[in-house]
């Protein structure tokens, strides 16, 4: 399980979490929704081990993984798929899967076997390996950088607004993707501004305020609540 | 101008070129990890002769283990550059990192003042690289076909390197997006740390090469090549390995062939150039390689 525990986060001046905390338990999805700013990537990066916190904790299976660089925290079993999907466009689709099993001591037979897991869940990528990554669309590049965390077979899969951009259906359809992977046993921690779409899939999930954690519960639970339904859902 | 003069020049175009191509090496890759222009990347080929020079003369080594060595040192001293004066610079202003590459310059050309002495030392060259040989009818001195065969080799396994070994995709993942390299498990330090040490490995090698060609050395030696390396990075396009290469090859041979068809302009060659690099600025910013793609933010 990854636990949260009251993570105060500062830009320079800027407060950008308040001490949040959360449980992301094994084998669920969990989703943490908010508003633009308010502070879901943030909260990634500083699991991620990418931005420092000034204050709380971060716990894989009760260890610490504060102070550890980010290189390092994917080697424990947390990979992200950052924002805005960020896929090595000078590289070849095939590389930037081998790229995130970069840090796996796994023989070259097993690391094949899991890309070809990647290809059956993508078909697409499949037929474009060869191709440099900055080639493909929006939609695929998504697949990619999902595809390409997954390498590292992680236990607890971070993703960063992954329907940021796509058309309706191809988002609709990456989410389906989210919920097969869980089904096999992914734990996943999502975030997302389109908060209809992964209350969907999730078991739990937080909302965020302004660096707060200002509602949780279960994820269909609180889809019925009217302040959930009227903010973040579009409901009036 | 004869056919077998033609290809003399040609010879030593091409050799000059493989030398700038070595050092824009260095530049390039640098530049494309951490979009820092190494200032003293020349000062690493000074450094690499003297290293080559001292390994014959003081402890009598043998050629064929003093230039590898000096090779293997070189890098090593670019790991404790990049360790010491650039690495703890990587989170404030670029331009810190730039004047922290101008002092390291300035350092080792004092360095090499007070240690090396100011006064040029002959490099001796190995008597393999010091007979004539007769190609085609045309004389060249075996040192010509040394260097071009020594610069082939050394990018057909710096091109292995970087295209066919994890490491180099790291490193060019890096040149990408270093956080995300991060996200990869890559130990991103480690990686950039690997590229000063090849750079510098590389630049050795055109330092000592550069000493078997013009067979003296002094402590500002590498200043010229250093310009001129700098000069072909960017007319390949500045971060791209293959346009170093390219680039380096066309500025020696250029060079060349103009004081070879235009002697009463050899005076020029240095400014000629300088030239080069002014309209490749004024027309194609990204030089031959680089890709037209608006600067990060
Ligand atoms: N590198 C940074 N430097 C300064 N302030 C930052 C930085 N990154 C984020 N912030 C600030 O921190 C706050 C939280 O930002 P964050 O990116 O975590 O929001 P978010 O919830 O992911 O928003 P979005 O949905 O738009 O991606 C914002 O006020 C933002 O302006
Ligand atoms: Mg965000």
């Amino acid at each position: 399980m990854l636990e949260v525990r009251d993570l105060h986060v500062y830009y320079g001046g800027i407060h950008a979490l308040h001490g949040i905390s959360l449980r992301v338990p094994d084998g669920q999805i969990v989703a943490l929704l908010g508003a633009n700013g308010a502070g879901k990537s943030t909260t990634l990066r500083t699991i991620a081990g990418i931005v420092k916190p000034s204050e709380g904790d971060v716990l894989l299976d009760g260890e610490s993984l504060i102070g550890l660089r980010s290189f390092e925290v994917v080697r424990r079993g947390i990979a992200m798929v950052p924002e805005g999907r960020r896929v090595f466009t000078n590289l070849t689709v095939l590389e930037n899967l081998r790229l995130g099993a970069y840090a796996r001591r796994d023989s070259n037979q097993v690391i094949q076997r899991d890309l070809q897991e990647i290809f059956n869940l993508f078909p697409r990528l499949e037929e474009r390996k060869k191709q440099s990554a900055g080639t493909l669309s929006g939609g695929e590049q998504q697949m990619l950088a999902l595809g390409r965390a997954l390498m590292s077979k992680p236990r607890i899969l971070m993703i960063d607004e992954p329907s940021l951009g796509l058309a309706p259906v191809l988002a609709q359809d990456v989410f389906e993707k989210l919920k097969e992977l869980n089904q096999a046993g992914q734990t996943i921690l999502l975030i997302e501004q389109n908060a209809r779409a992964a209350m969907s899939i999730a078991n739990y999930a937080y909302i965020l305020e302004t660096g707060n954690i200002v509602l949780e519960g279960p994820a269909a639970e609180l889809a019925q609540q009217d302040e959930v339904r009227k903010s973040y859902l579009g409901v009036h | 101008m004869t056919l077998s003069l033609f290809f003399q020049h040609l010879a030593n175009g091409i050799s000059l070129g493989s030398l700038y191509a070595l050092i824009a090496i260095g530049y390039t890759m640098v530049y494309g990890i951490l979009r820092l222009i190494n200032f003293a990347h020349g000062d690493i080929v000074m450094l690499g002769s003297y290293i080559a020079f001292y390994g014959v003369v003081m402890f009598f080594l043998p050629w064929w283990v003093s230039f590898p060595l000096a090779i293997l040192l070189t890098g090593v001293v670019g790991i404790i550059i990049e360790r010491t004066a650039y690495k703890p610079l990587r989170e404030v202003p670029r331009i810190n990192l730039f004047t922290s590459a101008v002092a390291v310059s300035f350092l080792l050309e004092n360095l090499g003042l007070v240690i090396f002495g100011a006064r040029p030392k002959g490099f001796h060259r190995p008597p393999v690289m010091d007979t004539v040989l007769y190609i085609g009818g045309a004389a060249v001195v075996s040192y010509t076909p040394i260097i071009i065969l020594t610069a082939l080799v050394l990018f057909g396994g710096l091109m292995f390197v970087v295209h066919r070994t994890k490491v180099g995709m790291a490193m060019r993942a890096l040149s990408k997006d270093i956080e995300t390299t991060g996200l990869m498990g890559v130990n991103t330090d480690q990686v950039i740390t690997f590229s000063f040490a090849l750079g510098s490995a590389l630049a050795a090698a055109g330092g000592i090469l550069w000493a078997i060609k013009f067979p003296q050395i002094q402590p500002l030696m590498g200043v010229m090549p250093g310009l001129k390396a700098f000069i072909a990075a960017v007319l390949g396009g500045i971060g791209d390995i293959t346009g170093a290469l390219i680039g380096g090859f066309l500025l020696g041979i250029a060079e060349i062939m103009l004081v070879a068809f235009m002697p009463n302009l050899a005076g020029y060659r240095d400014a000629f150039a300088y030239s080069i690099l002014i309209l490749l600025l004024l027309f194609r910013p990204t030089g031959i390689m680089g890709e037209m793609e608006p600067e990060k933010v």
